[in-house]
């Protein structure tokens, strides 16, 4: 097992080289182009200061001589230093990541502690009101846009009925207070949680389907155990088994969501500053963050397959 | 987008947040009581970038470096300059040579001495390219800045400047003991932006990036100690919780307010106070007036009759913006010419004109002249939803006088690199924050960019000239004609479309004392923080 992490971690390594080369390249060819940072800067700046501050970032060097530069300040340990205000990439990555991890992670929880009940009762109910039912909320779910459904419950829950709170992570005055902190990541929690339940929800009803129809869960009935011990001993314990994969195939997803959530909700993670970032050009955090991004995505599939190994121990990765 | 989702979702809902002011204005002595006796707390929308000024590019960075850190001159009352860090200045009668005597005794924030050692670092900082200070070329005209001895500098121009005091003077001053141990080059990376050492009114005392920070007066500043022991400024993103804060008490002040979260607060909290005056912010409508049709001004005076700017203040702004046709805005009222050429709604006037260029309606509607449609995009940036609301109106305003306008939203820094280097033809923007009236850089035809900031490729020799010898009028009565005529030549010539003025707003509770006599507008509102009082 240890021999196969390593030989994944390394295979990792030209798949963050190509994302960085992709992300660096499509940025640098975006509208605007290297250059736009200054735009509100270099009013009254004369060409010669101009000139300067623009080779001061190294932004009057072709694009992939800037990426060059990048990956070798990389390789030295170093994100390098926002345009915006010269702090360093990794300083300024590291005082967002918590809230972005408490996002994912509250999510991660709230996604699961109902989408595995609702999908092992749909599947046990299958074909009757409640499996429908279920599938058509996951369904609708799933075609909701995360940012929408963020701006409804906004304006239901925060706006008119005034429950929680529009935005932010803390009340004022309130920095610390564990109450107040979840109050406030309740609605951006929920909204992240819902577009992700559709898939966890029928993952796991069409595992729980397969796991019902085993023989071995009808060789449990046939002991005359109870259904609920049927359900939840035998046939739930071997239905998880591949709905753990998705926690690989859910975590891209996950981030990309919390990007918009963090966004709609004024939270200040990861997420918020990247987008800040991209609309303010400052191509070190955008590096930065996209970098991180693609490492969480990959550790999240390594995470997957090794789950993957443990909670079955037919598979062997050796 | 963030901002003005939520300014809509606050529009829609004022009504029903009404009901819910009871059950806030209950929970307000609560939330007051919490707020701590010392601390002025202020919401403010943004977190700075860095405090070092030499790279200070965001409005917070701005007015938290102005806290901590003196010009030689500092601002006044009524856009006056007042010796700070110099004690007096004199000149010689041509203005070209400056004496400067520096206020004895005082002392940085870490209790290292001040003199000229720190005046001639900063000047000296300030314009070497390798160091890459933005604004380096504002200050071309100072030629050579020499120490006469501990606590005399002297500053030679290459042309006398009205702006001097103003402006050169103004520019923070920068502790040597500190900043001249690290190169020029490497001084944009230098950690003093965040652990900033001032002479100023107050020094930082801690800072949790985009949540927190906190000003500690300097018991040892020159002025004597500002009267109100702390101030916190809390970054809340958002508009609505910014209300919220200030409508429930957990906040004392709440500046530079969006005028939507203006009439909210005044509908919910009228136990505030205000402070609501013209800005020194102008919106117009930038013109490339080198493109054809453009270039005509009978086009652009027809666009000027055919807008109808009060239905924008009163439709979209509630009367919160003037309606400007000057170039100088309504708050600088020394400055401000009213004997302008006035361009009320008059679309008849305005297809008079274009019929007279030559521009008649095609079978679309849209007026042709040869075969050139009169049709132009407008750029705007996106962020703002009245503004993106304001631009509809002028394009459908435009349809009804024959042209034809498309809009196209651009993120902002795609906007400003296309508008800076004049790949537009019409742009939604504005210029202001700024007490004197000078024009200089937007106007002056040796300002086209990528020189200087004249965006709009506009060129008058008499207005070159009025901008020219408007620098160098140190007497107020010859300068104050010299920009009235500039006032008249480009509000006859256009060479953007005049919008309006928008309004400074500020809600604070009533233990906080502001003279609102000597308030200012825009980031001038806090020229005189050290005065503020907390009654407990």
């Amino acid at each position: 097992m240890t021999a196969y992490v390593i030989r994944r971690l390394l295979g990792a390594i030209p798949l963050l080289l190509l994302v960085s080369l992709i992300s660096y390249a499509l940025m640098a060819l975006s509208p605007g182009g290297p250059g736009a940072i200054l735009g509100a800067q270099a009013r009254g700046m004369t060409p010669a200061v101009r000139a300067a501050f623009v080779a001061q970032l190294g932004l009057d060097k072709p694009w992939y001589v800037q990426y060059f530069f990048w990956l070798v300040a990389l390789l030295h340990g170093s994100l390098g230093y926002s345009f915006v205000d010269n702090r360093p990439v990794l300083e300024k990555i590291l005082e967002r990541l918590p809230i972005t991890l408490e996002l994912l992670v509250l999510s991660l929880i709230v996604t699961l502690a109902v989408a595995i009940p609702v999908g092992v009762q749909a599947a046990t109910q299958r074909g009757r009101w409640f499996d429908y039912l279920s599938s058509a909320l996951a369904f609708t779910a799933y075609a909701t846009p995360v940012f929408w459904l963020g701006i409804v419950l906004v304006d239901i829950f925060a706006i008119h009925l005034r429950w929680f709170p529009t935005s932010g992570i803390a009340a004022l005055g309130q920095q610390g207070n564990v109450a107040d902190r979840l109050r406030h990541l309740v609605l951006p929690v929920v909204t992240l949680s819902v577009v992700s339940f559709a898939s966890w929800m029928r993952y796991q009803r069409g595992s729980m389907i397969e796991a019902l129809a085993a023989p071995f869960v009808r060789t449990a009935r046939a002991k005359g155990l109870p259904e609920r011990l049927v359900v939840y001993r035998h046939a739930l314990r071997n239905a998880l088994i591949p709905t753990v994969t998705l926690l690989g195939l859910t975590l891209p997803g996950l981030v990309g969501g919390a990007y918009f959530i963090e966004y709609v909700f004024s939270l200040p993670g990861m997420g918020l500053l990247g987008i800040d970032s991209v609309f303010s050009r400052d191509y070190p955090t955008v590096m930065g963050i996209t970098l991180l991004s693609a490492i969480l995505v990959i550790l999240g599939n390594l995470l997957a397959d090794v789950l993957y190994a443990f909670v079955d121990p037919r598979i062997r990765y050796d | 987008m963030r901002e003005s989702l939520h300014t809509r979702i606050h529009q829609i809902s004022t009504s029903l947040l009404s009901g819910a002011v009871c059950v806030a204005l209950a929970a307000c002595s609560t939330a007051a009581a919490g707020r701590p006796a010392d601390t002025l707390v202020v919401v403010y929308g943004a977190d700075a970038n860095t405090l070092n000024p030499l790279y200070a590019n965001n409005e917070p960075s701005f007015l938290f470096y102005g806290l901590i850190f003196d010009g030689l001159s500092n601002n006044g009352p009524n856009y006056s300059y007042v010796p700070a860090l110099a004690r007096s200045w004199t000149s010689t009668s041509d203005h070209l040579h400056w004496e400067v005597e520096l206020r004895r005794g005082v002392t940085w924030s870490d209790g290292a001495p001040f003199d000229s050692r720190d005046v001639i670092f900063t000047w000296k900082t300030m314009q070497d390219p390798k160091v890459g200070y933005p604004y380096a070329g504002q200050f071309t005209y100072v030629k050579s800045v020499a120490a006469q001895g501990r606590y005399r500098v002297r500053f030679d121009l290459s042309s006398p400047n009205v702006l001097f005091v103003g402006q050169s003077l103004a520019a923070p001053i920068l502790p040597e003991h500190i900043l001249g141990k690290i190169p020029p080059a490497q001084q944009r990376l230098s950690a003093f932006g965040q652990h900033p050492i001032g002479t100023g009114a107050y020094a930082l005392e801690s800072w949790q990036h985009d949540d927190t920070v906190v000003f500690a007066r300097n018991p040892h500043w020159w002025h004597g100690p500002a009267k109100i022991p702390k101030i916190e400024f809390r970054i809340v993103l958002d508009n609505d919780a910014r209300v919220d804060a200030m409508v429930d008490g957990s906040a004392d002040l709440y500046a530079s307010m969006a005028p939507a979260d203006y009439r909210t607060l005044r509908s919910l909290a009228p136990h505030l106070m205000f402070y609501h005056v013209p800005d020194l912010y102008s919106r117009f409508i930038e013109v490339n007036d080198t493109l054809p049709g453009l270039d005509d001004v009978r086009v652009r005076r027809a666009m000027m009759y055919g807008w109808d700017r009060t239905a924008v203040a009163d439709g979209l702004y509630h009367g919160d913006v003037l309606v400007n046709d000057a170039i100088t805005a309504w708050a600088l009222t020394a400055w401000h010419a009213r004997d302008t050429t006035h361009y009320p709604y008059e679309p008849a006037r305005a297809r008079a004109l274009l019929d007279a260029a030559g521009w008649h309606a095609g079978p679309d509607g849209v007026r042709r002249r040869g075969n050139m449609r009169l049709e132009f995009t407008l750029k705007n940036s996106t962020g703002d939803a009245v503004l993106a609301d304001v631009c509809a109106a002028f394009q459908s305003d435009m349809r009804a006088i024959g042209i034809a306008i498309t809009i196209q939203q651009l993120d902002y820094a795609t906007f400003i690199n296309q508008t800076s280097s004049m790949q537009y033809q019409l742009a939604m923007t504005g210029w202001g924050g700024v007490s004197d009236p000078d024009q200089f850089t937007f106007l002056d035809s040796s300002q086209t960019v990528p020189v200087g900031n004249n965006e709009t490729g506009y060129r008058d020799k008499a207005v070159d000239r009025d901008l020219r010898e408007g620098l160098k009028a140190f007497d107020y009565g010859r300068r104050r004609a010299i920009y009235d005529d500039l006032q008249r030549r480009v509000s006859s010539a256009l060479p953007v479309l005049w919008g309006y003025d928008e309004k400074f707003s500020a809600a604070y509770s009533s233990r906080l004392h502001i003279d609102a006599r000597e308030s200012l507008p825009d980031l001038l509102f806090w020229w005189n923080v050290y005065d503020w009082t907390l009654s407990s």
